[in-house]
């Protein structure tokens, strides 16, 4: 959707074409881009990337925008990032006057934000990620999740939380003491290791009582931010009004990524 | 006029080693952003047989940095790790002089944060297997794996095939200007190519070896490599 017109002389006839976001609901990265959208109250239009049956990631008209094939991509007037910690960083620094303030508001918070942020690429993202796609996603992509893997991997994890333990005795959220991009960034492959792959005792086992506070102060979030309300449905509701393809009866696509509405299956190709 | 003048401390510190991957990139940040700075030389690897305490295991260093890694870096303002979060801090903090590592305007800086990533998630998992098995492990007197090298070297030759078509259309890689963003390579990718002899997979890459050769040969690094590794290199700008 193109406009003729500048935007900085905004006028009542001048149309704001929305963010524009490419991914897919089941997707862990594009709902880390996806929650961070809603943070900031920013709306979007989610073009749907198939990457399970119809492997639009693999089409030319994909690779040109994003060269390694994956998604998501934003595209936001002549911006047009990928990687989703990059898109979320952009977003939270375009975005700083309204919306949650997800970098803090100084200096140190938001050095604070950009380590926890790297913790979470570097130590967190490697240890849960094979888990996650072992259990959870291999069999929506029509593949048989490895156990051993998935074991080996949660070992892993399990060093990782030790330490987060530590961190949250200290503070409340992983930067500070305020909800920021670094503790967002954890949510989606944490939400679908607790919920869909059934480990919740991984957070609450134990002396964990911090990391369960974790587990407690993200699903929280998840219900605040995926506060269905704002969409006009009803959370009981959504399950009978949702069609094949996921969309509610007055056509816009629930994209709750992160919640259980949606069951677990491959998306159709839809647009 | 008095002999010694007041002693003005370095602005900040840096915990770590400098042959090390990851202190390299803050050390070379700092270097281009002409910032004095104190190393407070620590090995995690246990390569410098020298250093005989593991301050790393320390608690008072895990109560600074809880994963016991390096480099641990402290100002009059902060306390953090996590290189690539460090040098963002810095080429942030010191924007108004230097090099503009994280770019000048908006896009630019997003280009960065997008490309930081792509060394991060695609670039770094491909070598470092690599480099590990073909440098490290003789550093400490072992034999790489060459099960583990060989899908290594052949999943960088995909990304370096991605980098060599973003090189044809801009200078270096999140516009024309150099930036974080390939400062980052620069430990890992001077390992793989003049210590593991595997230039060849950038060589033959003829934008991506020109961007090479441009960002190794830029004064604060040849300068960096003189000081980390005395006995090898030394600085011909001096």
């Amino acid at each position: 959707m193109s406009c003729e017109h500048d935007h900085d002389m905004a006028t009542a006839s001048s149309v704001v074409p929305k963010v524009k976001l490419f991914g897919a609901p089941y997707s862990t990265c594009t709902s880390r881009v996806i929650m961070c959208l809603m943070e900031k109250q920013v709306d979007y239009d989610l073009q749907v990337v198939d990457i399970a049956k119809t492997q639009d990631h693999k089409k030319p008209e994909f690779l040109a925008m994003q060269p390694f094939g994956m998604i998501p991509v934003l595209q936001d007037k002549d911006i047009q990032v990928f990687e989703s910690r990059a898109i979320v960083r952009y977003i939270a620094r375009k975005h700083e006057g309204h919306g949650t303030p997800l970098y803090g508001t100084s200096e140190k918070d938001r050095a604070m934000v950009e380590q926890w942020l790297e913790v979470e690429a570097q130590n967190y993202n490697p240890a849960i990620a094979p888990a996650v796609w072992h259990l959870v996603h291999a069999p929506l992509f029509g593949q048989q999740g490895d156990p051993a893997i998935a074991a080996t991997s949660l070992q892993k994890l399990e060093k990782v939380l030790d330490v987060y333990e530590g961190v949250l005795s200290k503070s409340k959220y992983l930067a500070g003491d305020f909800f920021s991009l670094a503790d967002l960034s954890h949510i989606p492959f944490t939400h679908y290791l607790i919920n869909d792959g059934g480990k919740a005792q991984l957070i609450s086992a134990g002396d964990r009582k911090q990391g369960c506070s974790v587990c407690n102060m993200m699903s929280l979030k998840v219900v605040k931010t995926y506060d269905l309300q704002k969409f006009r449905v009803n959370v009981g509701d959504v399950v009978a009004q949702l069609d094949p393809e996921g969309r509610a009866s007055d056509g816009r696509l629930i994209v709750d990524s992160i919640s259980r509405v949606i069951p677990k299956r491959p998306c159709s190709g839809f647009q | 006029m008095p002999l010694c003048g007041k002693y003005i401390p370095p602005k900040c510190r840096v915990y770590g080693a400098p042959y090390s991957i990851c202190t390299s990139r803050v050390i070379m940040t700092l270097m281009e952003k002409e910032v004095d700075y104190e190393l407070r030389l620590l090995d995690t690897a246990g390569r410098d047989f020298r250093i005989l305490t593991k301050e790393y295991k320390e608690p008072r260093y895990l109560a600074l940095q809880p994963f016991g890694k390096t480099p641990l870096f402290q100002d009059s303002e902060v306390k953090m790790f996590e290189s690539r979060a460090i040098i963002r801090y810095i080429a942030r903090k010191h924007d108004d002089h230097g090099p503009h590592l994280y770019g000048t305007n908006e896009k630019e800086r997003t280009m960065v944060d997008q490309w930081l990533e792509v060394e991060a998630q695609n670039y770094n998992p491909a070598i470092a297997p690599a480099v590990f098995h073909l440098v490290f492990a003789a550093w400490f007197g072992k034999i790489g794996d060459i099960r583990v090298i060989n899908p290594s070297l052949e999943r960088l030759e995909k990304v370096l095939d991605i980098y060599e078509a973003q090189l044809m259309k801009t200078r270096y890689l999140a516009g024309d200007f150099f930036s974080l963003a390939d400062l980052s390579h620069l430990p890992f990718t001077h390992l793989l190519i003049n210590h593991a002899g595997k230039g060849d997979l950038y060589s033959k890459r003829p934008f991506l070896k020109a961007w090479w050769e441009d960002i190794f040969s830029r004064p604060t690094w040849l300068k960096h490599l003189a000081k980390a590794f005395p006995h090898i290199y030394y600085d011909p700008n001096e």
